[in-house]
């Protein structure tokens, strides 16, 4: 977080410190209902998500000569990565396959991600002479607009057919417009045009049947054809595996999850990287990876899109680091995964203990740095210790309660602490499109055990139940389950 | 006012009342965040969202867009009021408040969830309603605009 950032946060702060208190409930008025608007989606939602992916691919950069074609394969969130059932361990999946000199991996987490709602992401371009960039593209995304009332025009505007778009700049060169008609947001940024240009280029595009499904390809012209395409179905998730690097002898601090060294394996196209979002603003590299601002502000990161569909993405501070980062993802088995979280765990074991609170016949240990910041939270059994680092990598934003997880033979658990005053800790059996509060008939919830108050802490551990494909923690309180992060992951088991 | 939509303001008038404190001001915010309870929890709706604090969120948001000429005018009054020493807020200092009534309601809920609740983009894409792609170019365009401003 940069000076800018604090200075915004600390302004948050003091308008949320200066709010007055809520009025009392005798004191609101009786106001009459305001009349709600009628949105009409031109398709029910549930038609929309179940849509299956198909990726039109036509041009792509290619490594020896610029002009020529190499396809894009399909890219969806809704490719889950299955492998075929081999020997426990034995199967295949990409991951980190050798260690770049002088790191070590600290952890491996595995995630199941979902998207909030269906949308399509479409590029059409062409590319320059060099064949490294897009010299002139539209990425076009539609989505059904979940919002109450359309996108209000603010600042300029510029006409695309029938419809008025407002005109946005980010300061930084990218300029894109946005409109919403007929229920579905249409948003699309441009590059080797003016507004108008990309106005009129949107325009002679024409809707798919169902228009959230974004626009036909047969009718962009053949300067503009379709590049890539994505298709993201909030129904399925994408698998998504993080590899986080550091140095040998030092844990990494909570920075390195944003900043890395880290390896991102997804399945498909997910929030980390669209391979039309990729083209679009990336640079082809020699080696034929990409060097693309990883999507959600993190600079820095060079891809590699898979003939699967699949897209592997390092994020490290020099572009030096990324390419050994990149290069060194390959395939793996599921077994050596499983072996470098372990590795990790006897590392993050030796750190000094700092204390162990008891939790039924198991134990929750704090390891290295201080009681409110440790460098690693284990679980302790009778047999063995297990460590994972110690701000948590259960969910991408976790927010309360504190939480690892770790595997010992076969079985799951969930692990960390709370204040001793929040409501329990439980665990839920996750699956994509859950509400943020649910009622515990209505999906299934299993509760752990909790320590004795200690210092304002409640330890806590779960066993997750072995048919909970992925899984989810937060807060239960009168059988309502309440997450306390995202709701849009959940934690997937790494395998034996 | 039933006994479930009396809860539901229990529950969650204070953070509502805190979110509209960062898109109109501190000033403003008890009677949006009551007008926006009140429209939401006396009507039925509610009690089929499927997230009602988003559903609360969007109601503040779309409460205070609807008193967006009456927001700016508190506004300026309240920069114009700080400028000659009549603090009416004393706690926020006058280039926040000027900050922020330069930037459009949306991007003022943005920056707060994100820098205040610490939500990710696609957490405040659900509870806003809108796609993950527009927070981030609301956040881009907001954190530009602040950047400029409160430096």
């Amino acid at each position: 977080m940069n000076d800018l950032d604090t200075e915004i946060r600390r302004a948050m702060g003091e308008l949320s410190g200066a709010a007055p208190l809520p009025r009392a409930p005798s004191a609101l008025g009786d106001l009459p209902p305001r009349r709600r608007k009628v949105v009409r989606p031109l398709v029910p939602l549930v038609g929309v998500v179940m849509v299956v992916a198909v990726v039109v691919a036509t041009v792509m950069f290619s490594r020896d000569r610029g002009r020529d074609i190499a396809p894009v394969l399909p890219s969806a969130s809704s490719a889950v990565g299955t492998t075929p059932p081999v020997e426990p361990g034995d199967e295949i999946v990409t991951g980190l396959a050798t260690t770049p000199p002088g790191l070590a991996v600290w952890s491996v987490s595995r995630l199941a991600l979902s998207r909030p709602v269906a949308s399509t992401v479409q590029l059409f371009g062409r590319f320059t002479a060099s064949g490294d960039r897009i010299a002139a593209g539209l990425l076009v995304t539609t989505s059904i607009d979940a919002s109450d009332e359309p996108n209000q025009a603010s600042g300029p505007t510029v006409q695309v057919g029938d419809v008025t778009a407002s005109v946005y700049d980010d300061g930084h060169g990218e300029r894109w417009m946005a409109w919403t008609a007929e229920g579905v947001l249409v948003e699309a940024s441009y590059r080797g045009f003016s507004d108008e240009e990309a106005a009129r280029a949107l325009a002679a595009l024409s809707p798919r049947a169902d228009p959230s499904d974004g626009f036909d390809p047969a009718s962009a012209s053949v300067d503009l054809p379709l590049v890539a395409e994505d298709r993201h179905d909030p129904a399925r998730a994408v698998d998504l595996t993080v590899f986080l690097l550091g140095a040998a002898d030092q844990p990494p601090t909570i920075q390195a999850v944003n900043t890395g060294p880290k390896l991102i394996v997804a399945s498909g196209a997910s929030i980390f990287g669209s391979t039309a979002t990729i083209l679009f603003a990336g640079t082809r590299q020699p080696d034929g990876t990409i060097e693309a601002p990883l999507t959600g502000g993190v600079e820095n990161a060079r891809h590699r899109i898979d003939p699967d569909g699949s897209v592997v993405s390092a994020v490290a501070p020099t572009a030096e680091e990324r390419a050994a980062l990149l290069a060194a993802a390959g395939p793996i088995t599921v077994g050596d995964r499983a072996a470098m979280l372990r590795a990790a765990s006897d590392r993050l074991s030796r750190l000094p203990e700092l204390l162990a609170v008891d939790v039924g016949s198991r134990a929750v240990v704090l390891r290295g740095g201080t009681i409110d910041e440790p460098q690693a939270i284990c679980v302790r059994t009778a047999t063995t210790e297990r460590c994972g680092l110690g701000y948590g990598t259960l969910t991408p934003a976790e927010g309360e309660p504190h939480a690892g997880r770790v595997e010992i033979d076969g079985a799951m658990l969930l692990f960390g602490w709370q204040t001793d005053s929040a409501d329990p800790v439980a665990a839920l059996d996750w699956r994509p499109g859950l509400p943020r509060t649910v009622s515990s008939p209505d999906v299934r919830v299993v509760q752990g055990e909790q320590s004795l108050p200690v210092d304002g802490r409640r330890y806590w551990i779960i066993e997750v139940p072995p048919d909970f494909a992925d899984v989810a923690i937060g807060t239960l309180r009168d059988g309502v389950f309440d997450f306390p992060g995202s709701t849009f992951s959940g934690a997937r088991r790494l395998g034996p | 006012m039933d006994a479930d939509a009396l809860a539901a303001y229990t529950k969650y008038a204070d953070e509502m009342v805190r979110f509209a404190s960062a898109i109109v001001g501190p000033s403003g915010a008890d009677d949006v965040a009551a007008n926006a309870l009140t429209r939401v929890l006396t009507g039925d709706a509610w009690r089929s969202a499927r997230n009602l604090r988003a559903f609360l969120f969007r109601s503040v948001v779309n409460e205070a867009r609807s008193q967006h000429r009456s927001t700016q005018r508190r506004l300026a009054r309240e920069v114009r009021q700080s400028r000659s020493d009549r603090p009416a807020e004393p706690s926020v200092r006058i280039e926040v408040l000027d900050a922020i009534r330069r930037l459009t309601e949306r991007q003022r809920a943005v920056v707060y969830l994100t820098y205040w609740l610490d939500h990710a983009p696609i957490e405040i894409a659900e509870v806003l309603g809108v796609s993950m792609r527009t927070v981030e170019r609301e956040l881009t365009v907001a954190r530009r605009r602040l950047e400029v401003l409160l430096r």
